[in-house]
């Protein structure tokens, strides 16, 4: 068995690396978020910018708010239909809500 | 540690915790009152005999709280901040790595500290994987200001693993953008002192070394693998050898030998050379980049080289458990990592099968020097095999059959490898004047491992590619191992005790 004053050590130890972690914690959670994120980003620019019918899979997952399965639709609705006429058609897909469109729309276009 | 405390029984049971936090919808703050309570009960139970029951669950509790608290970020994080991908952002910070410098690209770990517009600056958190397209003289610990777009991995097993580094973002540097280098802080630090050994010996590599032999022993004394062209890389992963191009225990134990040797004949007392040795294995983990194997072997050999010094029973094992337990409590997250599992996994499966597979042969080729060289290193070989063969083929797809013998030649054989390369450092400051012909030597024998490995990737049935390894084969196999060491554990003891 241990003897009591390795228990001791050991029990100091744990209480050593808990009582920082408490602290870590804290620190964290109590970390403010006053951006503008606005403010220091630039997007829009035509080079961020990508063409709704010629975008692939790959590109479209990296978009904000799409997943696997929008830009699976996405990529199926331009086969189905040859192209998007406007950049509102995104509405038409399953999935994409107003608050994702209005994110979306600073990055793609339609020729 | 004597007998009703394991520190083996500990790591698994953090282990565990770690695991569970994932799928665990809990408060910190609950948990965490709930883990004081423990620990207060079993500070109040010193004396009792369920004190290491309550320890253990302490184990569990504090794998689920680190690892929740790993995955909590401050609101000021990179990650909370929903940077949009490729959107242009500058951002200030520090350069936290040795930057790789490849062909087109420098890649390099940048700690951020503000993210910056024309008028204003905001103080954010986070680490970002920076991919500069421009040749720019970047070092260690550089303070920067830089422009660049944002992007998230892609593949969803590199924004894991990078998500494991604490990393979660790329900001690519193209051509056009700005790099702006402020004032040098940190630059009189022990680290960067470090950084300026590790750039020298690199030199003496490059200049002394063909640019073949260069790539290997950069790779396998200062860790960087960067120069190490893809066909190499996939020779020796073929034939179950790539471990020998990461640093690992074979290269601390080099490095601590060497220590202990030059340190004995400098008649250094003993406890001092201990501690002298351990803080060069300190030294040389930081200047090879810390990864995670080096992480491991060197908190083994601090571990041992520390019971030493308080003349306490060295123990493998343990020594092997607590380093796990110092790099999970750490950084949680590395216990999902390919490089910690093998590390861990193959020098775990060494010391517990080689008993049982050290016993299958007669006891005569123990008993002289060359047979008993051959039969340690088979049992050695077929031990690490046997321990990550089913692990390499569930992320590989890759069967590395020739890979028993292969390690039994490459595997001494990169000890020798390893040691001259050593020697050529030394040789630069103690006799330089035979420098080029232990390069040369140097040179040679490198080569030479290639042509070793090369000679193995020939063998009829070399590797053995797959296409899929169920994720329940593994644990069943693993099951089944840790049956068999457990029944020949009984065996030897029943054995003993009669």
């Amino acid at each position: 068995m241990l003897t009591l004053q390795e228990r001791r050590v050991l029990i100091f130890l744990l209480f050593l690396v808990i009582f920082g972690l408490g602290i870590d914690y804290l620190r964290k959670t109590n970390s403010s978020l006053k951006i503008h994120l606005e403010d220091f980003i630039n997007i829009g620019e035509e080079e961020n910018k990508f063409d709704l019918n010629q975008i692939d899979k790959e590109t479209l997952i990296r978009l904000p708010g799409i997943g696997e399965k929008i830009a699976k639709c996405i990529i199926e609705y331009r086969q189905k239909y040859g192209s998007f006429t406007d950049i509102k058609d995104l509405k038409k897909i399953k999935g994409i809500r107003s608050s994702t469109y209005e994110k979306l729309k600073d990055f793609l276009y339609v020729k | 540690m004597p007998k009703g405390f394991s520190w083996i029984i500990f790591s698994i049971f953090l282990c565990l915790g770690i695991c569970v936090a994932n799928y665990l919808k809990i408060y910190f703050v609950f948990l965490y009152i709930a883990t004081l309570i423990i620990l207060i009960s079993s500070f109040l139970l010193l004396r009792n005999k369920v004190f290491i029951v309550f320890i253990y669950i302490l184990a569990f509790l504090l794998g689920i709280l680190v690892s929740l608290n790993q995955k909590t970020l401050p609101l000021n994080h990179l990650k909370n901040l929903k940077i949009p991908v490729s959107s242009k952002i500058k951002v200030k910070g520090i350069i936290l790595d040795y930057p790789k410098i490849y062909n087109e690209y420098t890649d390099f770990i940048f700690g951020l500290q503000q993210i910056i517009n024309r008028e204003n600056s905001y103080s954010i958190n986070g680490k970002i994987l920076v991919r500069v397209f421009k040749k720019e003289n970047l070092f260690y610990l550089d303070n920067l200001i830089l422009e660049g777009k944002f992007y998230l991995p892609y593949y969803k097993n590199y924004r894991d693993y990078l998500k494991g580094k604490g990393i979660y973002g790329i900001l690519k540097v193209g051509k056009n953008d700005r790099i702006i280098h402020l004032e040098i802080s940190k630059k009189n630090s022990l680290k960067f002192w470090i950084y300026k050994l590790r750039e020298k010996i690199k030199e003496l590599f490059q200049s002394n070394l063909s640019s073949f032999s260069y790539s290997i022993i950069s790779a396998v004394i200062l860790g960087d693998k960067t120069k190490i062209s893809f066909p190499i890389w996939d020779a020796f992963l073929k034939v179950g050898t790539v471990h020998i191009l990461a640093i690992s225990g074979l290269h601390i134990g080099i490095v601590g030998f060497i220590s202990l040797l030059i340190l004995k004949i400098l008649r250094i007392p003993r406890s001092l050379r201990f501690l002298l040795v351990i803080f060069i294995l300190i030294i040389y983990c930081i200047l090879t980049g810390g990864a995670s194997s080096v992480l491991r072997a060197t908190l083994m050999g601090v571990i041992l080289l520390g019971a030493k010094i308080f003349k306490r029973d060295t123990d493998i094992k343990n020594s092997l458990f607590l380093s796990a337990i110092f790099i999970l409590i750490f950084s949680p997250l590395q216990i999902y990592q390919i490089s910690f599992q093998l590390s861990f996994l193959s020098v775990l499966s060494i010391i517990l099968i080689f008993p049982l597979i050290k016993s299958l042969f007669p006891s005569f080729l123990y008993k002289n020097g060359l047979t008993r060289f051959l039969a340690l290193n088979f049992c050695v070989s077929i031990c690490s095999f046997l321990g990550v063969f089913p692990l390499v083929a569930y992320y590989f797809k890759i069967v590395p059959l020739v890979s028993i013998l292969a390690n039994m030649v490459i595997v001494p054989y990169m000890g020798l490898v390893v040691g001259v390369s050593f020697v050529v450092i030394f040789s630069k400051i103690l006799f330089p004047f035979l420098l080029p012909y232990i390069a040369k030597s140097c040179d040679l024998f490198t080569q030479g491992l290639f042509k070793i490995n090369s000679l193995f990737l020939k063998f009829p049935f070399a590797y053995y590619k797959i296409s899929y390894f169920p994720l329940h084969w593994l644990f069943l196999y693993y099951a089944f191992l840790i049956l068999i060491i457990f029944l020949f554990s009984i065996k030897t003891h029943l054995l003993n005790n009669c």
